[in-house]
């Protein structure tokens, strides 16, 4: 391990060296936004990339017409994407078994920047990327991930925003529909001299499936820029705001089976949550060969949940606003008390991570090696209230604790090309992080007051990864290995109901993988593989064991996933000679088994671990009079899951634990653009047969999902050709 | 053209031949979570109790001497279909309420299966009676006055 750390860097400097005394001259400047990608959109990317990869294209996207970013990632090979609560807006993501509470295990990107309120202490997806800002979708989940950070387990998602265009662009848009769904969209960029804009802006409300109300708003602007002969920059400024109903507990068993439309339970529950970015990507050419790109970046998460106390039994002597379920029978009612909690959190990130990309050759060996460096700092505020109505907005402080992290990684790889046919990619990582966290009040016995506890901790290692492709950018074969790593989680560090504060271990795994992939021109695409996770040690949601809440989590031990997973893309239209019709039939599978490996539940599967995922899509276009029709069937199937360690089956009286059983879901979308006016007509039917099942057990009884929604929109685009 | 009908064809037998090998890896887990209560049928139409075992192996069978546990013991809980709703309770034509079946709104009851609507609903300290679900105070005829925001029934006089 220590060789493989002194050589890369070593092999590094030797190419770089090399690339930048053989070329001296500066490459033509590119019509491109300075941006961070994973895959890239050159044809013979995918083979470039050693492992896995999906590429969900912005053709994808206007096609489905999705409700949120959720839609389109259940679409990729491996993914286990859950339905959220609280109108859509969080996102419960699982690649490969692995537990999708709030994305955790998957390092979520936009334009290469994380998304999670803490990439190393708490790695949670408390904000929906935002699909209305998104012109694409990268994934990676082999050893390409090594060039990531800090959470690399699962593998990396980058959404890829809209990008500034070269010439004048508009868009307004109004959709409308069931359940007061209402969305308004404006967008507009265009190029100053050689400076090109985009600035984005909408809104949406809507009464939710279950009367939990939300209002979003969320604005984007890019600009990029000329730096220099050599030099670009972009800039990106982005705000997003929550207000929604939104509650923990779900209904019992008893309650989902009389009625499964059954609104919140708690519907003074409510979010406010706020998040501010600002980035700079700039990127500096270096000679043909080489590219500096520099990431600056910042961001902050500002939210409030205001959660109704509950008790599921009724307590003597304590009031009761009201009382849910059926209290004649044990543990059969919900008693929500006339007070609240109130999480009061507060995150904040700052980094900055120079890449640097050059290519050279070594003899007969081509080398395209990436290496790069991040220093990252993150804090956490985290207040909680106890207040004395249900709705309360203030109370009595009764835990304050603070968090920091200063971390560090640096990485390189090297993408060897011994032959036309043959790349072979090594790469290794190096992660540091220093945690400090102080807990400032808690209650004791003589009352609640103010302490200093501080608690430290250092957590780390080196990450290596090898990948290997071998074939033509037709057809080739791909496998490689790499060591997924998760950072120490800051656990749940005040608990809801009070107590104490708590950290799990660094999550760290060996994961494999072995596949193929074909592509015939643009008439089909089809990649299989096959994936091994070897964890060491992974903490996974105890499924409410022993009286506490099913999303706290603990450390498992080894665990072992496997499965089998891949794609497949017919152009139809163009193999059955349909003339002007397009028809193109997807496909997307995935059959994993991920079981605990040792102690109590060994042999057991994994809570929220479906053995099969399949996603099947159909989408036609046909140009029609003076626009072009086009729509997309999708059905979606999920095979059943266990929601505890036990894999019990019964759904118990809380609903909390029990089988979720097999799901089906169909989706429908049409379209008609209008090409001289630029209006385009939209329908969509999400869930269209209604068929409404338990999504979720987690955090505290059923949440449902499959509820119909129906949306017609008017969009009108324009844009101007090229100057 | 022929070789990607294959290649079509060659994966939907792989795919097959996977969720069929899926399908039969099922583990036995554990068939119900200890101590947990799952309501059964009595001989006489009541509701009973089942209780599953320490081992989470299966549930017992059902007790019918059990009175549910909660019923009518909640008198300082202030159940919002309750606390809106007049306290005179004699509004309930008891002539009405006579029979097993196809109770109508606001008769007790002791199982859903008694009720006209199909619910039978706790209503604390005014007993446990035949309700319907509704969405609107529109869908809940006299007696009820209103539909219980939060327990989405209509409420009882």
């Amino acid at each position: 391990m220590k060789r493989i750390a002194v050589l890369l860097p070593a092999s590094v400097l030797l190419v770089a060296t090399r690339a930048l005394a053989q070329d001296p001259a500066p490459a033509p400047k590119k019509e491109e936004t300075p941006e961070v990608r994973v895959i890239g959109d050159k044809a013979d990317s995918l083979q470039k990339i050693p492992g896995s990869g999906t590429l969900i294209t912005h053709k994808e996207i206007e096609r489905a017409q999705p409700q949120n970013a959720a839609e389109m990632l259940r679409r990729v090979p491996g993914f286990n994407v859950s339905e959220q609560q609280g109108g859509g807006l969080r996102l419960d993501l699982g690649v490969h078994g692995l537990d999708p509470g709030r994305a955790r295990n998957v390092l979520i990107l936009e334009d290469g920047i994380p998304m999670a309120i803490n990439p190393y202490s708490e790695a949670d997806m408390y904000t929906m990327p935002q699909i209305e800002r998104m012109r694409g979708i990268e994934v990676v989940k082999g050893s390409g991930s090594v060039l990531f950070g800090p959470q690399t387990i699962g593998g990396v998602v980058n959404f890829l925003t809209l990008a500034p265009p070269s010439s004048e662009m508009s868009a307004v848009e109004l959709d409308g529909g069931q359940r007061g769904f209402l969305k308004v969209l404006a967008l507009h960029g265009d190029s100053v001299g050689s400076a090109r804009y985009i600035v984005q802006a909408f809104h949406t409300k809507g009464d939710g499936f279950r009367d939990e109300s939300f209002n979003t708003t969320d604005v984007m602007g890019k600009v990029a820029f000329e730096t220099g002969a050599n030099g670009e920059a972009t800039v990106k400024l982005a705000f997003h705001d929550d207000a929604t109903r939104s509650d923990d507990v779900g209904l019992t068993r008893e309650m989902f089976k009389a009625n499964r439309e059954q609104g919140t339970l708690a519907p003074a529950d409510h979010i406010d949550q706020q998040r501010y970015d600002a980035s700079l990507t700039h990127e500096q050419r270096i000679g043909s060969r080489t590219v500096l790109k520099t990431l600056l970046y910042a961001y902050e998460t500002k939210r409030i949940w205001n959660r109704e106390d509950y008790d599921r039994a009724n307590v003597p002597g304590v009031s009761y606003d009201h009382v849910a379920g059926d209290t004649a029978f044990p543990n059969g009612g919900i008693y929500f008390r006339s007070t609240n909690t109130i999480l009061d959190r507060n995150y904040d990130v700052a980094a900055i991570e120079p890449k640097l990309q050059t290519r050279g050759e070594t003899g007969d060996v081509g080398h395209t090696l990436d290496v790069g460096t991040r220093v990252l700092t993150e804090t956490a505020h985290y207040r909680q209230l106890s207040g004395d109505t249900p709705s309360a907005q203030t109370g009595t402080l009764d835990y304050e604790f603070e968090h920091h992290t200063y971390a560090f990684a640096a990485y390189a790889q090297d993408r060897l090309k011994f032959r036309d046919w043959l790349l072979v990619t090594p790469g290794i990582r190096y992660e540091y992080a220093d945690l400090q966290s102080t807990l400032l009040r808690q209650p004791g016995a003589t009352g609640t007051t103010n302490v200093n506890v501080p608690s430290n901790g250092t957590a780390g290692g080196l990450i290596p990864g090898v990948g290997m492709t071998a074939g033509t950018p037709e057809l080739h074969a791909f496998g490689g290995m790499f060591v997924g790593y998760a950072p120490p989680r800051i656990t749940t560090p005040i608990n809801p109901k009070g107590g104490a504060v708590g950290q799990l271990d660094s999550e760290k795994s060996i994961n494999y993988e072995i596949g193929a992939r074909f592509t015939k021109r643009k008439k089909f695409h089809a990649e299989l593989s096959g994936f091994l996770l070897d964890f060491s040690a992974q903490n996974v949601q105890t499924g409410a064991v022993g009286g506490a809440s099913s999303l706290a989590l603990f450390n498992a031990g080894a665990t072992r996933h496997y499965g089998v997973e891949g794609e497949a893309r017919l152009d139809l239209g163009n193999l059955l000679s349909l003339g002007g019709t397009a028809l193109e039939l997807g496909e997307r599978f995935t059959f994993a088994r991920a079981v605990f490996a040792q102690g109590t539940y060994k042999g057991n599967i994994l809570p929220y671990s479906p053995s099969a995922v399949l996603v099947t899509t159909l989408a036609a276009g046909h140009a029609l009079g003076p626009g072009n029709i086009g729509g997309e069937l999708g059905w979606f199937y999920q095979s059943e899951e266990f929601t505890d360690p036990n894999d019990t089956r019964a759904e118990d009286v809380t609903g909390r634990t029990g089988v979720i059983g097999a799901r089906h879901v169909f989706d429908l979308s049409a379209r008609y653009k209008h090409t001289r006016s630029g209006l385009t007509l939209k329908l969509s039917a999400k869930s269209f047969t209604n068929d409404i099942y338990v999504a979720e057990r987690m955090p505290e009884g059923i949440h449902a999902g499959g509820f119909r929604q129906i949306i017609l929109g008017l969009r009108w685009d324009q844009v101007s050709g090229p100057p | 053209m022929q070789a990607s009908v294959k290649g079509v064809a060659s994966m939907a037998i792989l795919i097959t031949i996977v969720v069929s090998a899926s399908g039969a890896c099922t583990p036995d887990g554990r068939a119900c979570s200890p101590g947990d209560p799952l309501p059964c049928s009595c001989a006489d139409g009541h509701v009973g109790v089942q209780t599953c075992d320490s081992l989470g192996g299966a549930y017992g069978p059902c007790d019918c001497t059990a009175d549910g546990g909660a019923s009518n013991s909640d008198a300082a809980v202030s159940d919002a279909a309750s606390a809106d709703a007049s306290p005179d309770a004699s509004t309930t034509d008891a002539g009405l309420c006579v029979g097993m079946t196809n109770l109508p709104l606001s008769c007790p009851c002791t199982d859903a299966s008694q009720c006209a609507d199909g619910v039978c609903h706790d209503y604390g300290a005014k007993g446990v009676r035949c309700t319907k679900h509704c969405t609107q105070t529109s869908d809940c005829p006299p007696p009820s006055t209103k539909c219980s925001p939060m327990s989405m029934v209509c409420n009882t006089p």
